[in-house]
């Protein structure tokens, strides 16, 4: 073929993206990969294009890594653009990945690179498949997974047509490790002495005797060793879209970024008070690696190298998740704002009247886009942000409008509403009044609960349960563990800046806990209602008999029954209708394994908080559509498809272990006017109707999958904030 | 433009040149021509949301950065061979291979039955293989080695529906259903037998009743001949042989606006052995 027409082609194949789960330091996966394709219009020539990693090895104690990579579109590609392929490693949680250079010449000795092997070919023809070897001379891979994206980016634009081509890949999820959730810090880009001079601090605009190149998008970063202080630690994550905010480890207190550290386009950025912790890529941040140190006064740090990818799409709006409030004076009163996409330099109005001290206290990064296409989505998460301010002279019992705005000028609005009394305050809206967090509760037949010794806080939102059981549906230490995890990586932001929600079950564990965990009558089913006898028991009378009532309107109620007599795994009651309903539920499934009990357990929570199968809100509030159980645009556990495998982040319809609550990112689907090859993200083409009709179709599909009370006809699948419209306080509802 | 603006512009040029370099005898330290190359910082931009000095924010103390949103996820459980719940209640287990079986089964032919299984030996596939622990009172199921099986097994989150019906050629022989409707629920037995749920009128959702009681009768020949209690054995003289009847569950539920999972309809479970 031509040369100059098989350049051609793949211009015309635009950006080719394939992402690949790998498992470091395993011997092989041989996971059949699945494809997806899309057809792409560009010029008025549609060309069909696939790459596809079809497996991957790793050796040399994870120092060297082999990636077959086959052409399996209807594109020849032209060899000379190979070392033009952007490869990108990044670890499963998206903590630390890394731009490969690409290299001409093999193996380059203390860095990492990749090179092509043995491909001469003059084209690469569908069908034939590219083996590159990537040395990982500087950050050999560690016994944990990996995922490895390749993409060929031509700087190809698609028109402003916002028609993406690519697809995506992922590997059967059994060749995943587990990934285990870090509680302390890990290092990103951990700096590695390279050989290169540490740069003497460099004050802004003062000259340097060391030329240092500018940043260009082959990667001319390089991390310098941390030296006297300031130090800065890593970037989480080290890899980021423009506006995407990053979380800084190092010598933050009373530091600025420096983004471009060194170059001729220095930027300095200054977030927050007593320091800038967080800080945003400039959104004018071309696709490259940059140099970006902490600068305190003339001290200037080591260098870390952060990546930037390519935007997709528009930056969404801010949706604010949480009012919180955070301290008060006589006269004062602070109060945090937590929202998705929020800018560092948002603009807040409570009531219509700007907030002159409004600053930046918190935030968590969010790596989830960064292996994904966020243009598939409706709403792609890049990170969640909290704002502080300080409202002066309130009125107790007042609401307050809260707006924020970004700097592009969209907002997002909110009301909170004051309490009646002060004394009331409960400031990160858990139900639990700050006063009786901070102490001991007295309940209104004098009772006491004392909360404090539970550990509770009056600025991070706790959830208690308590929990009771029938022998044989004892629930093992996993459970607890699983369901208490999923609370704490929760994307939600407390008012002290924290990210996750503690939830507490009281299982008889012992210390402040002893009142759980008690072994009931045997039944054989249980329900809500009904008398008991013969082998039926009311799930009430047993919490009549078992559960305090000085924690009536603190904690939930909770029973591991041994099964339900229609079937039910479960059943709980939603936060409407008084301050005694959304504290009970019941998992009735004695013959389920642990993961399935752990979503059941989250799955009936979910319920007294709020939630329901298709999304928000209870019965007889909600429309029907937000208990379809089966929508395939709620990636949840409230879906009956993802109650026992748990949900994933693949853009499918997959059980992968993931056990969580939907942001809301999906984009809605029509059944009338349905691609199936562009699926529900990522372009990953799926199988969207309800039963499997087994076929990838454009136009009128059905996934009407509600049934019983439930059964409506949807046309229209939306996802639902879930995490950010959690009620916690049920006594209030 | 022409040549005279040419040779104007290019005469100009040459002697701003020679009026530049001019230096006439002037004395020259060669070590000047050695200018250090110092980069310039060009452009430098700030970007500074101005912190406040409020006692309500710089007192608090920050809690230590948050690390990125991590979604971990759960190794899947380890395959079991499904199995009967480990206490002395009633209880059944469906399995084909190491997994619950789901479906249906119309099936004739050999039956292998043990104490607390039947297995069922189909040619083209796995055997399926049904675990039990009757009520007690009732049975045992009389060995059978060939019968009639009809099965029908789904498990959600939602409901469960299980009908195993295995029948000689008289009659039902073992039965174990667990099924929902929108209206009372019938079992053909074999023959003129059959077992049949009363109707309900009148229930109203509520919060602490919602759940009813319906009685179940077995009717002969077109007549009801036995009421059958209510989580208690039963045994029955019936035209094709004495049957032993377990009702575990009858009721009619009122769906309640305030439970998350909720139904309108009847539910029956219940185990039927006839004797031989």
């Amino acid at each position: 073929m031509d040369k100059v027409l098989v350049v051609g082609l793949l211009t015309i194949a635009g950006v080719i993206t394939s992402l690949f789960l790998f498992n470091g330091l395993r011997e092989s996966v041989d996971k059949t990969a699945e494809t997806n394709q899309q057809t792409q219009i560009l010029s008025g020539i549609a060309a069909q294009t696939k790459l596809q990693i079809i497996s991957a090895r790793n050796g040399d104690n994870g120092g060297v890594l082999d990636i077959w990579i086959k052409n399996t579109g209807i594109v020849d590609i032209n060899p000379v653009t190979i070392p033009d392929l952007e490869l990108f490693l990044i670890d499963v949680d998206g903590k630390w990945g890394e731009y490969i250079d690409y290299s001409s010449t093999g193996p380059v000795a203390g860095a990492d690179t990749w090179t092509e092997i043995g491909f001469a070919d003059p084209i690469w023809a569908p069908g034939k498949t590219l083996r590159v070897r990537v040395t990982l001379g500087a950050n050999p891979m560690l016994a944990t997974g990996y995922r490895i994206s390749i993409n060929t980016y031509n700087n190809v634009t698609t028109g402003g047509n916002n028609v993406t081509t690519g697809f995506r890949f992922q590997g059967d999820p059994s060749a995943v490790a587990p990934i285990i959730p870090t509680l302390s810090p890990v290092p990103t880009s951990t700096p590695v002495p390279t050989g290169v001079p540490t740069p003497t601090p460099v004050p802004t605009g003062v000259p340097t005797p060391t030329p240092i190149p500018a940043p260009t998008p082959s990667g001319s970063c390089s991390p310098t060793s941390p030296g006297a202080a300031p130090i800065l630690n890593s970037v989480a994550t080290s890899i980021g879209y423009p506006r995407q905010m990053l979380a800084i480890n190092g010598d933050t207190s009373g530091a600025s970024i420096v983004w471009g550290a060194g170059t001729a386009n220095e930027t300095t950025i200054t977030t927050g008070a007593g320091g800038t912790r967080y800080f945003q890529i400039p959104d004018n941040a071309a696709p490259a690696i940059y140099p970006v140190a902490l600068r305190v006064g003339a001290n200037t740090s080591n260098i870390v190298c952060v990546t930037v990818k390519a935007s997709s799409g528009t930056f969404p709006a801010p949706r604010i998740e949480d009012i919180g409030l955070h301290g008060r004076t006589a006269t004062d009163l602070a109060f945090t704002v937590a929202a998705a996409n929020l800018d560092a330099d948002a603009t807040v109005t409570v009531n219509g009247v700007a907030i002159p001290n409004g600053t930046l206290w918190s935030a968590l990064p969010v790596a989830y886009q960064l292996t994904h296409i966020p243009a598939t989505f409706g709403y792609p998460i890049y990170h969640y942000a909290q704002l502080k301010g300080v409202i002066q002279n309130p009125t107790i019992g007042s609401v307050l409008n809260v707006v924020i705005t970004n700097h592009d000028g969209q907002s997002s609005a909110k009301s909170y509403t004051l309490p009646a009394r002060w004394e009331d305050l409960d400031s990160d809206s858990d139900g639990l009044l700050d006063r009786w967090e901070d102490g001991i509760y007295t309940a209104p037949g004098g009772g006491t609960v004392n909360l404090s010794a539970m550990g509770v806080s009056k600025y991070r939102k706790d959830i208690m349960v308590e929990s009771d059981w029938s022998a044989v549906a004892a629930p093992s230490e996993g459970v607890w563990t699983g369901a208490v995890n999923t609370f704490a990586q929760a994307p939600v932001l407390n008012p002290d800046g924290s990210s996750g929600i503690d939830l507490r079950v009281d299982r008889g564990q012992g210390g402040a806990f002893t009142e759980g965990g008690e072994v009931l009558t045997p039944h054989t089913t249980i329900w809500f209602g009904g008398i008991s006898g013969g082998g039926y028991m009311n799930f009430f009378d047993y919490k009549q008999t078992n559960f305090n009532p000085d924690r009536q309107g603190l904690f939930h109620y909770n029973i591991f029954g041994r099964g339900s007599p229609r079937g039910f795994s479960g059943v709980a009651e939603f936060p409407v209708g008084g301050p005694e309903n959304g504290d009970d539920f019941l998992v009735s499934c004695g013959s389920c394994g642990e993961n399935a009990l752990i979503g059941t357990f989250l799955h009936e929570l979910g319920h007294n908080l709020y939630l329901s199968h298709g999304g928000l809100g209870a019965v007889p509030e909600a429309s029907s559509w937000e208990h379809n159980q089966y929508r395939p645009t709620t990636p949840s556990i409230m879906s009956y498809r993802y109650q026992f495998g748990g949900t994933n982040q693949s853009c499918n319809t997959n059980s992968e272990g993931l056990y969580t609550f939907s942001q809301g990112q999906i984009k809605t689907i029509d059944e009338l006017d349905t691609n199936e090859n562009v699926g529900i993200c990522d372009n990953n083409a799926l199988d969207i109707s309800v039963p499997s009709d087994g076929q990838i179709a454009v136009g009128v599909i059905n996934s009407d999958t509600s049934s019983g009370r439930w059964g409506t006809a949807d046309d229209t699948h939306r996802d639902s904030n879930q995490w950010g419209n959690i009620v916690i306080d049920f006594r209030n509802r | 433009m022409n040549i005279s603006v040419k040779i104007l512009l290019t005469g100009t040029l040459v002697t701003l040149l020679l009026g530049c370099s001019g230096t006439g005898g002037e004395s020259i330290d060669k070590s000047s021509d050695i200018v250090p190359v110092i980069p310039q910082i060009t452009t430098t931009q700030k970007i500074t949301i101005p912190p406040t000095d409020h006692p309500l924010l710089v007192q608090q103390t920050p809690v230590p950065n948050n690390e990125p949103l991590v979604m971990s996820t759960l190794i899947p459980n380890p395959l079991e061979q499904p199995s009967l719940l480990d206490d002395d209640l009633p209880d059944i287990v469906i399995s084909m291979g190491s997994q619950i079986f789901s479906g249906n089964l119309d099936y004739t032919g050999p039956i292998t039955t043990t104490n607390g299984t039947i297995e069922i030996n189909q040619s083209d596939a796995s055997p399926i293989i049904i675990q039990y622990r009757l009520p007690q009172q009732i049975g045992p199921i009389p060995d059978i080695n060939f019968g009639t099986v009809k099965l029908i097994s789904k498990n959600t989150p939602g409901y469960i529906h299980r009908e195993i019906l295995i029948s000689d050629d008289v009659g039902l022989i073992f039965g174990q259903i667990l099924k929902n409707t929108e209206s009372p629920i019938t079992i053909e037995l074999g023959g003129p037998v059959s077992l049949a749920q009363s109707s309900v009128d009148g229930v109203t959702p509520d919060s602490s009743n919602s759940l009813v009681l319906v009685n179940v009768n077995m009717i002969d020949a077109g007549s009801v001949t036995t009421p059958i209690p209510i989580s208690s054995p039963h045994s029955i003289p019936t035209t094709i042989g004495n049957i032993d009847v377990f009702v575990d569950i009858s009721f009619y539920n009122k769906s309640n606006p305030l439970y998350s999972e909720s139904f309108t309809g009847y539910s029956l479970d219940t185990w039927i052995v006839r004797k031989r």
